[in-house]
This record gives structure tokens, C-alpha cells and sequence, in this order.
């Protein structure tokens, strides 16, 4: 199984295609910081503008600080992601099945089975580096460049702030509950691989799969709050943001405290439900389907 | 000798359409069998049915004496194939697709191995080369070394020689006849090239239409016992008057361009020559055309 994988990763990362990614990401969180770095304390002031209290008092190179780059980034960054690990997972099984190599490893001594595990493990490593490179450049480089300081998270009207050093355990969880929405997503796009046999059709569905629920997600109607929303994975996705939510009283927020991680469980736990019911289509699927590419 | 590949019963339909139709056939072991057929007739379909690729609507297939269906692991471990192109990562090397096959049979070789067995198909020097900058006949080669790569007992090969020239034909022609008879090894290949596989193979299967409608031996199957000749003369008119009023005029199937076919017994075919010589006629050439080709045609257009 681990020279199976090996293999695969070494597959993977032998392909320019595999970096397009990496790049799309790094220019977008530096187009960001640049911006920020600039023209941050307008930003900052616009952000404050329609919240109650006294914020302008604040001055806004204290707001403007790592930590608060980090979480604007991930906030505009973390809905596209998913659509950049589609470019690998979703050519897992149709890539292959497109340069007709499919034949070749569906007929070597392994169940097939084991060659769909192999494949989305090896797909899983991709999606965690990709994060991973999310997080050196939103996280780090933003820490170098603009320091910290206390976080001030903006929830609709009003602010939670969080002491300096009671961020970075919430960045560390926030990126593994991001691990587990970007692994569903993965699982989508593989599962839709295994019924192509050409890479652009998984790729193409499973982006708009995510822009279709993330619209649906976003859509303030009260109708769909309760009949379509709780029901999709986009919506669970952006249960990271919980970890930055944080218990108050009277006005004063609880160090260490976090408002409601039962949600926040709940929401890992249906992007679980989602991935296993996803992989679990996947591998029904291929061990019966006849390789025709 | 004992079988190598057993099919009985062989079936596979898609949707309304019947590709292989109660197909059976026996592969004895160290022999070069020919599997052939018109396009669509079902080959590629029986040989990924072969290689557990498609699953058969019914029948059984052993290879080594066991059942395909639930000893898939141990019979692929010994089997290698090419199934049509031999399409391989392009954005890789030569010596690096060649790896990743061996891994995935289970096998690490070095470097140097890897170069040996590129050696074998002509390739060592082109081994880190992008396949990408391959010919289609580097590429059929390299796709042979990886159907090679674990040492296979029994050899799968789906048109080998597509795309290849002359010399790339007789060097797999080479190559086969070397792993048959210097090393043993079963191989089972279907190929439009007739010339080619009577040059190579021992036994045929020929399927029309998904269905089998001759198996034997090369020798059985195009008759010893009666052969055609053509023989080209300066007037092919005159000299069938000749033959005529010997007592070959029955045995003249067709007069073409100053040709003339005869179909005739083998023992006859020195006393026609022994005739034409007496008669001074002007012959140009005179060939035997019981060819592979024409057996095919005959069959399959039947």
C-alpha cells in the first residue's frame, strides 16, 4: 500500500498542472497583503464604519495586524480553495481513464479497491499540503509582514476581540475543521471521477456543485434557513469561523472560551457523513464498472 | 501440455448489443496464439474480460487452472498485457513509467535493471526522455517492456504492431518469437497484420461478429493438403489453353492480368511446374498463395 502511494504522490507532483494551484493561491494571498499593506487602514475604517460601539477610537494600525489579514484571507480565500483540490481529485480516475492508463494499473495485482484508496489518500495529501501552503502564506508571512496584536473578528454589527495570545490555538483548529470541509469536498470530486472518463467533467461538476450550494448558502430567504441550508456541506464549511466566536460577559469576552463548539461539531460531523457517502458511491461504483477507456 | 487460459461459455452484451457471444477457446502453455478478427468482431472486448477489466454477463475463464473471478491477484501477478495503444504517462520518463509499473506488480528494481529492460525493447538510450517527445512506435515498444516488466508467464499483447515500422515490426516479431521460444512464455496477441502473425504464430482463434469460427494450429488451419498458386505469365490466355488441354483445366480458379490461380493438391503442384517447364511457355513467377489472409477472408466473409 505505501509504495502504491508513493507512486501516486510521485504522479502527482511530477504534474505542472499539480502546481497551478500552489501559484493561484500564493498570487491571491499576496495581492491581498499588498493591498492591505497600503490601503489596510481605509479598509479598516470601512470595516468599522457600520458597527456599534466606539471603535473609532481605536487606532487602526492596532486592529490591522496578522492576525486579522490571516482571518479577511481565509474568509475570502477558503470558499475557492475547494475548487482548486477539484483540479487533482476530480482527475484521480478520469485523468487516467483520459490518457488510457486506466487499463493499465485497473489490470495490475492490486483489487481495485485498494487502487481507490491509494488514490484518494494520495488526493487527501494534496488537499492537506494545499492547506498548508494556505496557512504558511495567510498565516506567517501575514504575521511577519503586519505583526500581531490583539484579533478583532467582525460578526455582522459588532466585534469579538480576542487577546493575542488566545489566537493561534484558534487558527490551528480552524485550519483542521478546514482540512475536513476541503477533504468532503475531495470526496465529491472524486466520486464524480470515477463516472467520467475525462478529467474536465468531474472538475466542471464538482465546481458547480460548490457555486450552486454556496449561492443556496448564502441566500438571505428565510425559506431556505430551514429546508435547504442545514442540509448542505457548503454551509458546514464555513463552521471554522466558530472558532472565533467566543462567549461573552457583560461585554467582556471569555478567554479561551469558545460560544458553541456542540455547532461546530455537528457541522464536522455532516461533512463526515457527506465524505463517507460520497466515497462510499465512489468505490460501489468502480469495483463494477467495466474500463472501456 | 497443460492450458494456460481456459474460456468457456464466454459472454459479454452491452445493453441491446451482444460484443462476445458464447465464446470458448484453450491457450496451451510456451506457444504463440494469434487472436484474430474484423474490427468490432470482439477481440478487445474478450481480452479485457481476460484482464478483469469488463466482467463477463456470463461464462467462466481460468488462467493457470484458476478461476478469473476469484483469483484475480494471482493470475494478474503473472500475466502482462497491452490492451490497444499502450498509453502511458507522457509528462513522465521512460525509466519512470517503467518504475511505476514495476511498483504497482509489486517489484523494485534499480536503476540499472530498469535500463536492461529498456535495452530489451531498443530503448536504454531514450530512458530519461519525456514520453511526450516519443514516436508512436517508441511508444508501442515501451509499452511492451511495461507489459514485460514483471517477467509475465503469460503475455496479453493488443496490436502490438500498430504504428511501427518495418523494422520496429521485426523487431517485435523478434522479440516474441524470443519469449516464446527461448523463454517459454505463453503469448496470446491479436493484430491486423496477417503477414505478421504467420510469421509468428503457432495457433489461431478467429471470432466474426463475437463468435468463434476457427481454432487450431496454423498448419491445421490452412490446410497443407491443398494450396493455391499464382502464376504469372506473358500470355496468360494462351498458357491456360495449355494447361486446358493437359489435365490442369479444372484445377484454374481464376485468370486475372496474366495471372493465373490454380487450386490444386500439394503433390500436384511439382507436376504443374514439371508441365509448364515441358511447355515452354513464359512464366514470370509463380507464388503459392496459401496465405493467412486468404483463409481469413474466406472465413470471415462466410
Amino acid at each position: 500500500m505505501l509504495s502504491l502511494l508513493k507512486i501516486e504522490l510521485f504522479k502527482i507532483f511530477k504534474r505542472p498542472r499539480t502546481y497551478i494551484a500552489f501559484a493561484v493561491i500564493a498570487v491571491i494571498i499576496i495581492l491581498i497583503q499588498i493591498a492591505l499593506k497600503f490601503g489596510g487602514e481605509e479598509y479598516v475604517g470601512l470595516m468599522l464604519s457600520g458597527m456599534s460601539g466606539s471603535f473609532e477610537e481605536i487606532p487602526a494600525k492596532d486592529i490591522l495586524n496578522g492576525y486579522l489579514v490571516c482571518f479577511i484571507i481565509l474568509n475570502l480565500l477558503l470558499i475557492h480553495v475547494p475548487i482548486l483540490v477539484a483540479l487533482v481529485a476530480g482527475d484521480a480516475i478520469a485523468g487516467e481513464a483520459n490518457m488510457g492508463t486506466l487499463r493499465l494499473i485497473a489490470a495490475k495485482p492490486f483489487s481495485r479497491v485498494k487502487l481507490l484508496t491509494v488514490k484518494f489518500i494520495a488526493s487527501v495529501f494534496y488537499t492537506l499540503i494545499l492547506l498548508v501552503w494556505v496557512a504558511v502564506l495567510a498565516l506567517f508571512v501575514s504575521i511577519a509582514v503586519f505583526g500581531v496584536n490583539w484579533l478583532g473578528v467582525p460578526r455582522e454589527l459588532q466585534f469579538n476581540v480576542l487577546e493575542a495570545d488566545d489566537v493561534m490555538w484558534r487558527y490551528a483548529l480552524a485550519f483542521c475543521f478546514a482540512a475536513i470541509g476541503l477533504i468532503c469536498v475531495a470526496a465529491l470530486a472524486f466520486m464524480l471521477s470515477v463516472f467520467s472518463d475525462n478529467s474536465i467533467g468531474p472538475i466542471v461538476a464538482t465546481v458547480c456543485v460548490i457555486i450552486v450550494f454556496t449561492i443556496l448558502t448564502q441566500l438571505q430567504i428565510p425559506f431556505y434557513d430551514e429546508s435547504v441550508k442545514p442540509y448542505l456541506f457548503t454551509t458546514h464549511m464555513l463552521g471554522w469561523k466558530g472558532f472565533f466566536y467566543v462567549k461573552g460577559i457583560e461585554g467582556e469576552t471569555v478567554k479561551g472560551s469558545i460560544e458553541n463548539l456542540p455547532a461546530i461539531l455537528k457541522s464536522a460531523a455532516i461533512l463526515i457523513v457527506y465524505t463517507a457517502v460520497f466515497l462510499g458511491i465512489g468505490f460501489w461504483y468502480f469495483k463494477r464498472k467495466d474500463i472501456l477507456s | 501440455m497443460s492450458s494456460i487460459i481456459d474460456v468457456r461459455g464466454l459472454t459479454k452484451s452491452f445493453n441491446e448489443i451482444t460484443a462476445v457471444d458464447d465464446l470458448s477457446f484453450t491457450i496451451n502453455e510456451r506457444k504463440v496464439y494469434g487472436f484474430l478478427g474484423q474490427n468490432g468482431a470482439g477481440k478487445s472486448t474478450t481480452i479485457r474480460m481476460l484482464l478483469s477489466l469488463i466482467r463477463p454477463s456470463s461464462g467462466n475463464i481460468r488462467i493457470f487452472g484458476l478461476d478469473l473471478a476469484t483469483h484475480r491477484k494471482e493470475i494478474l501477478q503473472r500475466t502482462g498485457a497491452i490492451v490497444e495503444k499502450p498509453d502511458l504517462y507522457k509528462y513522465l520518463t521512460a525509466i519512470e513509467n517503467l518504475n511505476c509499473f514495476a511498483v504497482m506488480s509489486g517489484l523494485k528494481y534499480t536503476r540499472n535493471e530498469l535500463l536492461k529492460k529498456l535495452e530489451r525493447v531498443g530503448l536504454s538510450d531514450r530512458a530519461d526522455s519525456k514520453i511526450k517527445t516519443y514516436s508512436q512506435g517508441m511508444k508501442q515498444r515501451l509499452g511492451i517492456a511495461v507489459a514485460l516488466v514483471h517477467d509475465p508467464d503469460l503475455i496479453i499483447l493488443d496490436e502490438p504492431m500498430n504504428g511501427l515500422d518495418p523494422q520496429g515490426i521485426a523487431d517485435v516479431r523478434n522479440l516474441i518469437n524470443h519469449l516464446s521460444k527461448d523463454l517459454g512464455k505463453t503469448v496470446f496477441i491479436s493484430s491486423h497484420l496477417l503477414s505478421e502473425m504467420e510469421q509468428v504464430a503457432d495457433s489461431l482463434v478467429i471470432i466474426h461478429r463475437g463468435k468463434k469460427i476457427a481454432e487450431g494450429t496454423m498448419h491445421e488451419l490452412l490446410n497443407p493438403e491443398e494450396t493455391k498458386i499464382e502464376i504469372e505469365a506473358g500470355s496468360a490466355t494462351e498458357l491456360a489453353q495449355q494447361l486446358r488441354q493437359a489435365r490442369w483445366g479444372d484445377k484454374i480458379v481464376a485468370i486475372h492480368d496474366n495471372k493465373i490461380i490454380m487450386q490444386l493438391k500439394k503433390s500436384d503442384v511439382p507436376l504443374v511446374i514439371q508441365h509448364l517447364a515441358e511447355t515452354k511457355a513464359t512464366i514470370y513467377s509463380i507464388t503459392n498463395k496459401n496465405s493467412l489472409e486468404d483463409y481469413f477472408l474466406s472465413v470471415t466473409s462466410n
